[in-house]
């Protein structure tokens, strides 16, 4: 697999279009398979009220606690049995994997828009701006983001919204700080100089000159954090921080499920695992994404 | 080098102090807390009369630094649910906090250097692929699934270890197992990559063409540097460590300053929420200034560079 050409860590800011031009050839089954599953896993997020067998929270006191379909005493009906309530389990992971899929989406976007923005500018602009945010960025990077999450919520109360909110709110600095050391490279760049002597704006070099250089980098990192964020949110759920009840969310279902864990193991284990799958899809198409954009930022590969 | 370690306690002074300013904040971020305290009912001449008596109605800069003030005597409020002062709880609930962080450090640090060290030894074998296959899906998993089927396995199938609680260490087996997984991807690739960087590098080069055994470069020249980025990574892993601790008491019923925080928030008790956040945000300070400074002495580069 390491045979694409192994780029030094090099200013040059053509190495990075000369990779993607590298992935275009070759995009071989590591790439194709797990980005397969992941489409898969989202049209089912999508449709999941078409193909959820009943509604997420339709109770049903007459099969509660059924076990999933292979093991004694279960049902085709309830293909991943049932919870204390005689909810379908396997209509509510369906529909869980709305929440995390759309709060990992909004959220990465959110933390990728704010971080991206400041960074240009704080690594356009030397100065007082700079240090602000980053100064900024390290005060907040010394509190834990679920800590931070807790003081949040404690504040606003638990809710879905409040969770994206803190999301971002803990995020921004990652991206900041990755673009902020990739802008200062470019900015000393030939080009750039060149650019501003020919009269173009700050505005016009930030976004046309110094954007589309650290694209492919800040690509990488949001799909890893992609993952990290569904993990987050299922944190936060799980704590009842975050969706709350009867919604069904993977860790809020993991958290019900807890007390049942001697009697009835699918009703709390079984979101987790999808929650599992998916990140783990995410990540290794983030890995694989990382190899073929940038394979500076790879730290298993530094030899 | 004092030099160094004056500036980087001036910084970290002044981290903390942004800290606090984002701890005294959330009680305004929670609405104001002359109604919250007076209830939804209240007249507002009793609102009023409640801002007047707890100075709510002073300048908020005059109201940080009077809260400053008292916070560095040890004073963060009460706790108006259990009527105890909130640092009297949280620091009473945190040697068990640490306790279970420390254990799964160590658990963490042991694996991910030996996992590591052999991986970067035997370089691309299939011991190797395994290893950056697994630190991606142990990545992956989220703390309180492990914790989950951790009870499953060995308390409620086995009946090997207690579910939840503590009343002895063999309660601790199973939270720092859960809490150690995720850092163990983490470790275990820096180790890999920082210790063969190490390999490849021209004082190894010479150990080898002067005779010295594998084991005396593995563990005599390649291992004492790459433990440099390592008590680095530790400073660095060390919140998302206390983040994994939340979920990790909650699954597993662990009396840490988790459980304090979490029921703090349902009934809003936001003196308890604050304590929490400036003391998990202060251990972190302070840990990363001493590791600064353990790097500054074990590091000739900066000990002597300095001068």
């Amino acid at each position: 697999m390491s045979d694409l050409p192994v780029l030094e860590p090099s200013t040059e800011p053509t190495t990075t279009t000369t990779a993607i031009v590298t992935a275009r050839r070759r995009i071989g089954w590591r790439l194709i398979v797990p980005a397969a599953l992941l489409i898969l896993i989202v049209a089912a997020s999508i449709f999941a009220p078409v193909i959820a067998p009943y509604a997420p929270n339709a109770q049903d006191l007459a099969s509660r606690l059924l076990p999933p379909f292979w093991q004694p005493g279960g049902s085709i009906a309830h293909i991943l049995g049932t919870d204390d309530l005689g909810r379908d389990v396997l209509t509510r992971i369906l529909y869980g994997s709305q929440v995390s899929l759309s709060v990992g989406a909004i959220a990465v976007v959110c933390r990728l828009v704010v971080g991206v923005l400041i960074g240009l500018i704080a690594g356009y602009y030397a100065g007082p701006i700079r240090t602000f945010f980053m100064r900024l960025g390290d005060v907040q990077l010394a509190l834990p983001s679920l800590v931070l999450a807790i003081g949040i919520i404690a504040a606003l109360g638990p809710s879905l919204a409040n969770v994206i909110l803190v999301l971002a709110i803990a995020g921004w600095v990652l991206y900041a700080r990755l673009v902020v050391s990739e802008v200062i490279v470019v900015r000393q760049q030939e080009y750039v100089a060149s650019a501003r002597l020919l009269g173009a704006s700050h505005l016009w070099i930030m976004f046309r000159h110094v954007l589309p250089n650290i694209m492919p980098t800040i690509i990488v990192f949001a799909s890893l954090d992609f993952g990290m964020m569904m993990l987050t949110e299922g944190s936060l759920s799980f704590l009842g921080l975050g969706v709350q009840p009867p919604q069904p969310s993977w860790g809020g279902m993991a958290a019900e499920g807890r007390a049942l864990i001697g009697t009835a193991w699918w009703i709390a284990t079984l979101p987790g695992a999808a929650l599992v799958v998916t990140v783990a899809l995410v990540n290794i198409l983030g890995e694989q994404l990382r190899d073929k954009l940038d394979p500076r930022l790879d730290t298993t590969r530094s030899n | 080098m004092t030099r160094r370690i004056l500036n980087r306690l001036a910084y970290s002074i002044l981290v903390i102090l942004g800290i606090s300013a984002i701890t005294f904040l959330l009680v305004y971020l929670a609405g104001d807390p002359a109604v919250l305290i007076a209830g939804e009912d209240a007249t507002p001449a009793e609102v009023q009369q409640i801002r007047e008596a707890n100075g709510y109605d002073r300048p908020i800069f005059v109201q940080y630094f009077d809260w400053l003030w008292h916070a560095v005597q040890g004073d963060l409020g009460t706790s108006y649910r259990s009527g105890r002062p909130a640092l009297e709880l949280i620091l009473g609930a945190l040697p068990r906090t640490l306790l279970l962080i420390v254990t799964a450090l160590v658990l963490a640090s042991l694996i991910g250097i030996v996992v590591g060290v052999v991986a970067a030894v035997y370089r691309g074998s299939a011991f190797d692929r395994f290893v950056i296959a697994g630190s991606v899906f142990v990545q992956s998993l989220p703390t309180f699934w492990l914790g989950i089927v951790l009870i499953l396995i060995f308390s409620a199938t086995l009946r090997l270890l207690p579910t939840s609680g503590f009343r002895g260490p063999e309660y601790l087996v199973l939270p720092a197992v859960a809490l150690a997984v995720f850092q163990v991807g983490t470790f275990s690739r820096i180790v890999r990559s920082s210790m063969i960087e190490v390999l490849d590098s021209d004082f190894v080069r010479t150990a080898r063409a002067k005779g010295a055994s594998s084991a005396s470069i593995v563990f005599g020249h390649a291992l004492r540097n790459a433990a440099l980025p390592i008590i680095t990574v530790i400073g660095l892993e060390l919140g998302g460590l206390f983040g994994g601790a939340i979920v990790t008491e909650t699954v597993f019923g662990w009396p840490g300053i988790s459980a304090l925080a979490l029921s703090a928030i349902q009934s809003r008790d936001m003196a308890v929420v604050q304590a929490f956040v400036l003391v998990v945000g202060v251990l972190v300070v302070i840990t990363n200034l001493v590791i600064d400074v353990v790097y500054a002495r074990l590091d000739p580069r900066i000990r002597v560079g300095a001068h």
